[in-house]
């Protein structure tokens, strides 16, 4: 189960529909507060995050959601291209290579990683 | 005049030479003859003009006495009858006595006789002994010394008056030797080289050359201009007092040669100018203090006379027109600074209104480049001076250097501008590009959900894509991804500006990547289109064993390409002319590299070459260029490199990219 939080609606849709015609069931939020409050209610194993939203950051997104459910991992997806995931969520395995940067003509390459995060939860 | 006989008869018969022979024989010739001398003997000594007599000490009768002695002593009675008591006067009677009882040793006495009017008047009295016959007579012979006396005292008087001159004279005088040892000095002359008296100093003074000249070589280099001219004057030199404190004296100093044309002496006199000397020498000090501070000014300083004649001209002056002081003095000053030609009549102003005149980055070509000149005219204040200093500083480099910052901030604006435009532009551009992704994927064919949307509707998906096909739907599709790339990819490279640079530096060969992109530029295919980088001659002037610089290769490589890019094109846009020609250039420049891309294309004017840097920015028409590659050049070199991009052009003379990288890389 994926979660989408991009304030940006059509980059939101467009990676909502693709991610469902993969197969993947897709909760979509436009804020990072709408999408801690949708955590609540629906557990998911990956949650696709824009760096700059209205309200709380993605940074201080992802930190609120570690909290609240710590199996959640996390890509991200941004406009900025000198984004660099803080240190400490190295320890969620957000390092450099889970960062995309926006526009992501292919959304396959975001697919691929979460396929491939959902098999590592698999295989312990 | 009486003879002194015994026999009266014989004595005659003696004094006449007449033998009793000759007697009794004619007689008369010889005795004539014999008269007629004694009365020339008689009238020579009536003549002298000493009193002469002569006396019979045994009779103290006088026997004889010449015309003075009865002048001057009375002694006018007939011979052999005054009586030396009586006639003589007491003072010569006294000489008398004196020699006759042996107590006299000179022969010559003073005294003082009566004169005429009672006064007493001074003889020089002599008395001889002599024997005639058996009888002892004196011959007393004496003089008026009068006249010598008062002569003498006249010598006396004006000698001593001279030898007041002499010893107090404020000048200090000598006569020395040949041989170089003095023979008298005055005591202003020892007071002046601090000896208690002239004494003194002649007994202590041994070597002159070392005693009393500092530097003997002074000393004789005066001694040789004697003897060549004779004398010399106002010698200065730097004399040594007796406690060997040093002051200055000026000498004036002449042969006195004797009667055979000999070196007899030098008289010399000698002042101590220690006080003008010391004046002078710091007057000199203070103006030679005063040219050095003007020497060294970095700044052109002339002074220029109301005419506008140069008065004065420092070393940045010389250095500038490479004219020499004395040269360039009393020229016009727009024949020295052609470049002031134009401000003669505001430097005319200035001097006449006394009041100060500044123009600020003038514009000078000098040996085809570009200079920018501050100039400051300011007319003189002192009193009675008139004229005017002009000050020129070449502000060159300054002005190259605000506009270089001028530039880079202008760029670091852009440059943060492009990147919040370009994150702004992701966004809506994914949403294009990813929802074309998803219009693609849910018309196609093998998409599960695809399917089963179509069979609930009952409609035929291979027909629809069909239809598609045919009204070329998939055409405006790639037509709409084609273009959101585009523009992604634009923004891409707009970032690159604000991007720091992260890639690792490591030390590169900057001739070896010039020569890549060289190969690159000849084969690039956007530039072949246009412009064949093969026709183009490229004249490399590389410095021999540059040192690598630390720097990212790849970026470097994109810089350089850019720039020939850049020449390239520029090239392209001339007609005709000479033979189109890049000229490289590499060399060390303090701690950079410097490189060169000089093209010999139109050139473009100033306002042009002010904007050349920023982003999009472009002279080509559309399509041609992005204008984004001068910009990212210039941010990859300043930003990621801190080093300089600057170009230098002028309209018809080409234009030259100049860039310095540090060695060492970014500080």
């Amino acid at each position: 189960m994926v979660l989408v939080v991009d304030d940006e609606e059509m980059v939101r849709e467009n990676l909502g529909a693709y991610l469902d015609d993969e197969g993947f069931t897709v909760f979509l939020a436009e804020s990072g507060e709408a999408g801690l409050a949708l955590l609540g209610r629906q557990g998911c194993d990956v949650a696709v995050v824009d760096m700059r939203l209205p309200g709380i950051n993605g940074n201080k997104f992802i930190q609120e959601a570690n909290a609240q459910n710590p199996g959640l991992r996390f890509l991200i997806h941004t406009g900025s291209l000198n984004y660099s995931p803080p240190a400490e969520f190295a320890r969620l395995g957000l390092t450099s290579d889970r960062v995309f940067i926006k526009p992501v003509p292919d959304m396959s390459v975001i697919a691929e990683a979460i396929r491939r995060i959902v098999a590592g939860e698999e295989k312990p | 005049m009486q003879g002194p006989f015994d026999s009266e008869e014989a004595d005659r018969r003696r004094l006449m030479g007449l033998g009793d022979r000759s007697f009794k024989k004619s007689y008369y010739p010889e005795l004539r003859k014999r008269l007629f001398d004694l009365e020339r003997f008689r009238a020579l000594l009536d003549r002298a003009g000493e009193a002469i007599f002569l006396c019979d000490l045994a009779g103290g009768l006088i026997l004889d006495a010449n015309e003075a002695a009865r002048s001057r002593l009375g002694l006018t009675g007939a011979p052999g009858t005054l009586r030396l008591e009586v006639a003589v006067p007491a003072g010569i009677l006294e000489v008398i006595a004196e020699v006759v009882s042996g107590q006299a040793a000179a022969p010559v006495r003073r005294v003082a006789l009566p004169g005429p009017g009672g006064a007493a008047v001074p003889f020089e009295v002599s008395v001889a002994l002599r024997m005639f016959g058996e009888a002892r007579h004196a011959l007393v012979v004496a003089r008026d010394i009068s006249e010598q006396i008062a002569a003498e005292e006249a010598t006396r008087q004006a000698w001593a008056k001279y030898r007041d001159i002499y010893e107090n004279a404020p000048v200090g005088i000598y006569r020395s030797t040949p041989a170089g040892r003095y023979i008298d000095v005055n005591p202003r002359f020892a007071a002046m080289f601090g000896y208690v008296s002239a004494e003194e100093l002649l007994a202590s003074v041994t070597d002159i050359g070392r005693q009393i000249w500092c530097d003997p070589a002074d000393r004789e280099a005066m001694m040789e201009i004697i003897e060549r001219e004779g004398e010399v004057r106002e010698y200065e030199a730097k004399n040594r007092r007796a406690d060997g404190s040093v002051f200055w004296t000026s000498r004036n100093k002449r042969v006195v040669r004797g009667a055979g044309g000999d070196i007899d002496c030098f008289e010399c006199f000698v002042t101590d100018v220690t006080a003008r000397k010391t004046a002078e020498e710091k007057i000199i000090k203070a103006q030679k203090h005063i040219k050095n501070i003007i020497d060294s000014m970095p700044s052109v300083m002339i002074g220029v006379d109301p005419e506008g004649r140069v008065t004065h001209f420092n070393q940045a002056a010389e250095r500038d027109t490479g004219l020499s002081a004395a040269s360039a003095r009393g020229r016009d000053i727009r024949e020295v600074l052609p470049g002031l030609a134009g401000q003669m009549a505001r430097v005319r102003a200035a001097v006449a209104e006394r009041v100060p005149m500044a123009t600020e980055k003038n514009v000078v070509s000098r040996e085809g480049e570009i200079h920018y000149q501050d100039v400051l005219v300011y007319p003189l204040v002192a009193n009675g001076v008139e004229g005017a200093v002009i000050r020129v500083d070449d502000v060159t480099d300054r002005v190259r250097i605000e506009e270089m910052m001028l530039q880079s901030e202008k760029m670091f604006s852009l440059g943060g501008l492009a990147a919040g435009m370009a994150h702004e532009i992701n966004n809506p551009l994914g949403g294009i590009l990813q929802g074309l992704q998803n219009v693609r994927r849910r018309v196609a064919l093998d998409l599960p959900g695809n399917l089963e949307a179509a069979r609930e509707i009952g409609l035929d998906l291979a027909a629809m894509r069909r239809y598609l096909e045919r009204r070329e739907v998939f055409r405006f599709l790639d037509g709409i991804q084609e273009s959101g790339e585009r523009a992604a990819r634009i923004v891409s490279n707009m970032l690159d500006f604000s991007r720091r640079g992260e890639a690792r530096k490591k030390p590169a060969d900057l001739v070896e990547i010039m020569e890549k992109t060289i190969a690159l530029a000849s084969n690039d295919y956007d530039l072949k289109k246009r412009f064949d980088f093969r026709q183009i001659e490229i004249k490399r002037e590389f410095a021999p064993e540059l040192p690598q610089v630390a720097c990212v290769a790849a970026e470097i490589e994109q810089v350089f390409l850019n720039v020939l890019k850049n020449a390239a094109q520029a090239l392209a846009e001339r007609a005709g002319g000479e033979k189109p020609r890049i000229v490289l250039r590499m060399a060390k420049e303090l701690d950079n590299i410097r490189i060169e891309v000089e093209d010999n294309g139109p050139g473009m004017e100033e306002k042009v070459r002010k904007r050349i840097f920023e982003p999009f920015f472009t002279t080509k028409e559309p399509g041609v260029g992005t204008g984004l590659g001068l910009s990212v050049s210039y941010f990859i070199i300043t930003q990621n490199h801190s080093g300089s991009f600057t170009m230098e052009s002028e309209p018809g003379k080409g234009a030259n990219c100049v860039i310095r990288l540090p060695i060492g890389g970014a500080s």
